[in-house]
């Protein structure tokens, strides 16, 4: 169990009796507790403050709601307007709900699916394993079949790795922060490349804050083989 | 957090829908600023009073200490007269008259809305908060103050498994951390 668990479970007064004596052997953790007591405070302090928002908000919109009423009452109009006003607030509904503002596409500048360095295909031949198969549909871009060859095949880092950049590539921002996410944590063959990608469906998901962490972090290092997309992605970013 | 029954779900308002919360909302509002307007606060002074006995309505409910069919509405208007009463008591310090009061019984002794008083460093923390963006402010307030199991914030917020909870939630921590140190 982590460190981060062990407070949590702590602070969350879910410690079982092994796991109490864990935490009474963490060194210095006085500041950690410190900073999630303030933390909780200061969400319900927040919360508060949200739920005040959200009814000021309902009594100014009662306020619109019931000022037209006023007006309908002095200066009756046929029943079909009423319909045709409703058509228009429909279509003008249906506009702001589909109509998004435009935004940079940093996939499309910056996803390059990873190359397939794992089972090279042989041209014509047929693929027996299940992976060798899942990685024959990855490289043909058929991503979505990728993804389902890859659930068969046994979970290894690799495989999250291809899966995840598949995910990203069909948008299944989820799927691909989940698998990302697991080959991030282990330090194996792709966690770097991991981390990029990453970054990528961190923002599509509109995690701007996130990616933009994770994106400094790469840019730091000076080995990673994305630092220089990294960066660039960053400045477009500020 | 406290499961429910079935029963339970079909009757208690989901308070964190938007939808019900509203519904909620006015299910009280005029009959409460209709039984304390003698107190002879203006329409607005008596409105931010029920709003604020709506929050520590609906941190109640949240809880699980009070239900809908059961002692809601008294609750609310109970903490709604001990609201009036802390407030008319600081109009009256304001003028001074603090010595008539010492020989009236303490009726807020019950329930009102503690107003949480930030320290200087949670008020740094705050700050913080809400640079974060909508979905950790989100996360962390579900687990750190509601105290959601992994599993419930999951389906709150429509994950695709636990794990993705634990790294999303371990993730914002870091970076709310960041934000600190900068």
């Amino acid at each position: 169990m982590s460190r981060e668990e062990l407070l949590d479970k702590y602070i969350r007064g879910e410690l079982t009796v092994e796991e109490q004596k864990a935490f009474e052997q963490l060194e210095d953790s006085t500041e950690e507790l410190t900073f999630l007591r303030d933390l909780e405070v200061v969400l319900q302090a927040e919360d508060r403050s949200k739920l005040k928002a959200q009814f000021q908000d309902f009594e100014s919109a009662a306020k619109e709601v019931s000022l037209p009423k006023q007006e309908a009452r002095t200066r009756k109009l046929p029943t079909w307007s009423w319909a045709a006003v409703a058509a228009v607030v429909l279509l003008i509904g249906a506009f702001l709900w589909f109509w998004q503002p435009a935004q940079p596409d940093y996939l499309a500048d910056y996803f390059e699916p990873y190359p397939n360095i794992i089972a090279p295909i042989q041209k014509g031949g047929t693929s027996t394993d299940a992976l060798a198969e899942a990685m024959q549909s990855y490289e043909r871009e058929q991503y979505e079949t990728a993804i389902a060859q890859f659930a068969t095949s046994p979970t290894t880092d690799t495989i999250q790795f291809f899966s995840g950049v598949s995910a990203l590539a069909v948008g299944q921002y989820e799927t691909a922060i989940a698998n990302l996410e697991a080959v991030v944590e282990i330090e194996g063959r792709f966690q770097r490349e991991a981390n990029w990608y990453l970054a990528l469906s961190y923002l599509k998901s509109e995690e701007i804050e996130v990616a933009k962490e994770i994106l400094t972090s790469i840019q730091k290092n000076n080995d990673h083989p994305y630092q220089k997309e990294a960066t660039q992605l960053l400045e477009e970013l500020n | 957090m406290k499961r429910e029954t079935q029963e339970e779900k079909r009757t208690q308002p989901d308070v964190d829908s938007e939808a019900m919360l509203r519904q909620f909302y006015f299910r009280y509002r005029d009959e409460f600023l209709r039984a304390f307007s003698k107190y002879e606060l203006d329409e607005a002074a008596r409105l931010d009073v029920y709003q604020d006995a709506m929050i520590v309505l609906v941190e109640a409910m949240r809880k699980g200490k009070v239900t809908l069919q059961n002692n809601a509405k008294s609750y609310l208007f109970g903490i709604g007269r001990n609201l009036f009463v802390d407030r008319i008591k600081s109009e009256l310090k304001k003028r001074e008259l603090q010595a008539d009061l010492k020989n009236q019984a303490d009726i807020s002794e019950n329930v009102t809305l503690d107003h949480i008083e930030l320290s200087h460093r949670q008020q740094t923390l705050q700050q913080a908060i809400r640079q974060l963006g909508k979905k950790c402010q989100e996360i962390l307030t579900l687990f750190y103050y509601r105290k959601y199991a992994i599993e419930a914030i999951q389906k709150a917020m429509n994950y695709n498994s636990e794990n993705v909870v634990k790294a999303h939630k371990s993730r914002c921590l870091k970076q709310l951390r960041e934000i600190m140190k900068a």
